[in-house]
């Protein structure tokens, strides 16, 4: 990203946090009016993340000319995600027992790669995102989750753009939990996380209650330990895949043939990390990651050579930087009431599903701060009337 | 020199913006408390709890924002300013004890049906007994 792009996303930012903010005071000076029941259970949810891992030399074993052209290696990408309700369908059977519901939610994401080459130009490369969700909950055991995001990608360096491609990922699941102890996920999806287009198996396998210290393995999404320490910290250890296929401009002549304006550029790294949330309240909630980036694969594909191909593209470059260190921060908005949660384990499985499988094949987990960690303390020792009012009555004192 | 003080703007909005987002939150932490509470007193099956809190979420969101809206309508009001003014005030709080009233019948009953009529009843007390906790605490903390 350029200065003024750099500069124009912060102001958007900005603008986002200051909207946020002022909604939030409006409410208290608004004249009484008399208030509607949530419809959803989820939150709309904002997601900013920004992702970096510093550069390294390329490997010149393979004394390979695009190496020697290219020369190093690193990586900084923010990404912008979002996700609203649009609409929640819940009904109950005759006698109550079953509480089935279907959510349909809007997903985007604005997504801003600069991988960094010594050798040639600085490059921003931008994936956009929008699409739909369904997650439809048998209030029994089972949960299917459909999700299809269309993609543009597209290498907005500034003098240098690059032609624009249009991609589709999407994710067809089944989760089914016969205890609140494990959860099981299969399905498929159609995924570009790995640098390439690829279909894949979706296999989920989660040890322990989701409110509580638990082991989850989400192929390709991720593996993590998660630790909560109480209702505000939270703590994971985790594995996951980062990368995708982009479009890159030819402007620094990679690729020597075809004369090709844009060629593909496609990378995948496998982070192993922790992370830390923080979680002040259930509007807010922000987190810091650190760990190794090791697997690094980066290859560059050709536009006319793969203009006809269905199935992953063909490299006519690849290398595998060494690993480095990384760093990943991130700030999750949560915006408007929902229905009431607490314990409801199918909700909170829908909210994990929905949390893991982001839009637009980031990887990028805005965690579930909306999920409340069971309290284990008796009581709270700072309560004010105005606080409990809806629990008690004047005449209860 | 631009760039520190949008920063430095940013981090002031989140200062003062987070307390305002953080108010509702405690409130939340009680109800959590409350669950906590229920879940110990009334011991219920894995296949009666997947039933029981949703519909049970769905009652106390139907009194809270029965309550809430009474409180919007009148908490603001300092004084009665005519007999019709108080009349009304007093006809809102009769229709929010009915409503109360209707929506405890309605949903003791969808309660009896999930987890049984002995496991209603232990429901009912730990919410009275949670209720006690909770003043016991806001007595604490005023000094009585």
């Amino acid at each position: 990203m350029n200065k003024q792009q750099i500069q124009h996303t912060h102001w958007m930012m900005l603008f986002v946090l200051m909207a946020f903010n002022f909604s939030c005071f409006s409410q208290s000076t608004k004249p009484a009016k008399k208030k509607k029941e949530p419809r959803h259970f989820f939150n709309t949810t904002g997601i900013m993340d920004y992702y970096n891992k510093p550069e390294v030399d390329l490997n010149l074993r393979d004394s390979n000319k695009v190496s020697k052209h290219l020369k190093s290696y690193g990586i900084t990408q923010t990404c912008l995600n979002f996700y609203a309700p649009v609409a929640t369908a819940n009904w109950y059977n005759k006698d109550s027992s079953v509480n089935s519901n279907f959510h349909l939610l809007l997903a985007g994401t604005a997504y801003y790669l600069q991988p960094k080459f010594k050798g040639i130009s600085q490059h921003t490369l931008a994936k956009y995102g929008f699409g739909l969700r369904m997650i439809y909950n048998t209030g029994k055991r089972s949960i299917f989750f459909v999700e299809s995001t269309p993609f543009i990608t597209q290498d907005i360096t500034k003098g240098a753009q690059s032609e624009a491609t249009y991609r589709m990922a999407g994710t067809l699941l089944w989760s089914y939990s016969p205890s609140k102890h494990f959860n099981l996920r299969l399905g498929a999806t159609k995924s570009f996380l790995y640098g390439n287009k690829f279909w894949l198996p979706f296999v989920g396998l989660r040890f322990g209650q989701i409110d509580k210290f638990n082991f989850s393995v989400q192929f390709p999404r991720n593996a993590s330990i998660n630790i909560p320490f109480n209702q505000v910290v939270r703590m994971s250890i985790y594995t996951k895949p980062q990368g995708g296929l982009f479009n890159f401009s030819n402007n620094d002549t990679i690729y020597k043939m075809n004369n090709d304006k844009t060629i593909h550029f496609g990378r995948y790294e496998l982070l192993t990390g922790a992370r830390l949330d923080v979680v002040p309240t259930k509007w807010f909630n922000f987190y810091v990651a650190t760990g190794f980036s090791t697997r690094n694969y980066i290859a560059f594909y050709s536009n006319t050579h793969n203009k006809n191909n269905k199935n992953a593209l063909g490299e006519f470059y690849s290398n595998n930087p060494r690993g480095t260190i990384f760093l990943n921060l991130g700030l999750v908005f949560r915006i408007g009431r929902t229905k009431s949660y607490l314990n409801n384990q199918n909700i909170y499985e829908a909210i994990d599903i929905n949390g893991t499988i982001d839009p637009g094949e980031n990887n990028v987990n805005p965690g579930n701060g909306n999920i409340v960690i069971p309290n284990k303390r008796k009581g709270s020792n700072s309560l004010k009337p105005t606080e409990v009012q809806d629990l008690i009555d004047i005449y209860d004192f | 020199m631009k760039f520190s003080l949008k920063y430095i703007f940013v981090i002031l909005l989140l200062a003062f913006g987070l307390p305002v987002l953080a108010q509702p939150d405690k409130q939340d932490k009680v109800e959590a408390l409350k669950v906590s509470f229920i879940t110990q007193k009334v011991n219920l099956t894995t296949q009666e709890a997947q039933s029981f809190w949703p519909v049970y979420n769905e009652y106390t969101d139907k009194i809270k924002f029965a309550r809430r809206n009474f409180r919007r309508a009148y908490n603001d009001v300092p004084d009665f300013k005519t007999d019709a003014e108080a009349e009304s005030y007093l006809n809102a709080e009769l229709k929010l004890k009915q409503t109360e009233l209707d929506l405890h019948k309605e949903y003791f009953e969808k309660f009896k049906k999930i987890i049984g009529a002995k496991k209603t009843g232990l429901l009912r007390k730990a919410e009275e007994e949670f209720k006690k906790e909770i003043i016991k605490t806001i007595k604490g903390n005023s000094g009585d």
